[in-house]
C-alpha cells in the first residue's frame, strides 16, 4: 500500500503539505517536513482507499530539536 | 520494469494503468534537476507541461509578488507538495493559464510531461486516458479535501 497524506500543522501554513510515503503515520511518529522535525498527533482517512493507494490526513505538532 | 516505470507505478495518477500502459507513459517523461529556490513555472504562463516530483519539495505560491515582498506572509504559499505529487495538471484538463507559481524549497528532481503528446496518448488508448483523468479527478478532490482543513 502506497500512503498519500497531508500533513498539516495547525497555525504553521508554511510547513507540511502532502506527499506519497511507503509506511502508514501513526500517532507519536516523527516526521521530518522542510527542515524541521514534526510529531504526528492525530491521523484520520481523507478519502476511501482506492486500488494500492490510500489518503490520509495527519495533524502534527513540532518538536524541539536539541 | 525500468526504474522510470516503477516510479510511475507509484503514483496515485497512474492508479489501474496496466505494465504497457505505464511503459507508454514513461516514454513521455523528461527528467528535470532543479537547485532550492528555483521557479520551475509561473502564474498566467501558457501550459506547456505537467510535472510529476521524483524528488525534493515544491511550493505552490497564488501570490507570488506579495511573498516576494514580505517573506513572512506564509500564506501566500497554496501548499507544499513532495514526492509522488503532481502539479501543472489542471493546465493539461483545461488548457487554462497556469493559476500560481511554483518554486523548489528543496533540490529537486522532476519528470515534465508534454500536455500535448499526453493527450494524444490519452485519445489514442482511451482506457489509459480515462483512467488517468479519473486519478487526476481524486487527486484535486484530495487537494480541496486538504485545503479545507488547514
Amino acid at each position: 500500500m502506497i500512503y498519500k497524506v497531508s500533513f498539516v500543522v495547525p497555525g504553521r501554513r508554511d510547513v507540511g503539505g502532502i506527499q506519497n510515503i511507503d509506511r502508514e503515520p501513526r500517532p507519536g511518529d516523527r516526521v521530518r517536513i522542510g527542515h524541521q522535525t514534526f510529531e504526528v498527533v492525530e491521523v484520520t482517512e481523507l478519502m476511501p482507499p482506492r486500488g494500492d493507494f490510500a489518503y490520509l490526513h495527519a495533524t502534527c505538532k513540532p518538536v524541539e530539536e536539541r | 520494469m525500468s526504474d522510470k516505470e516503477e516510479f510511475l507505478r507509484r503514483l496515485d495518477l497512474f492508479n489501474g494503468l496496466s505494465d504497457e500502459e505505464l511503459s507508454s507513459v514513461a516514454a513521455l517523461c523528461s527528467k528535470e534537476h532543479y537547485k532550492a529556490g528555483e521557479i520551475i513555472l509561473n502564474i498566467k504562463d501558457p501550459t506547456k507541461n505537467f510535472y510529476l516530483i521524483r524528488s525534493g519539495t515544491v511550493q505552490i505560491i497564488t501570490n507570488p509578488e506579495v511573498l516576494e515582498a514580505k517573506p513572512e506572509l506564509a500564506d501566500a504559499v497554496l501548499v507544499n507538495l513532495g514526492q509522488g505529487q503532481a502539479f501543472g495538471e489542471m493546465g493539461l484538463v483545461d488548457r487554462g493559464a497556469r493559476s500560481a507559481t511554483v518554486r523548489t524549497a528543496s533540490d529537486t528532481v522532476v519528470y515534465a510531461i508534454d500536455c500535448d503528446r499526453f493527450l494524444e496518448l490519452c485519445n489514442a488508448d482511451t482506457h489509459l486516458g480515462f483512467l488517468v483523468m479519473r486519478n487526476i479527478a481524486a487527486d484535486l478532490s484530495f487537494k480541496l479535501r486538504y485545503r479545507n482543513l488547514i
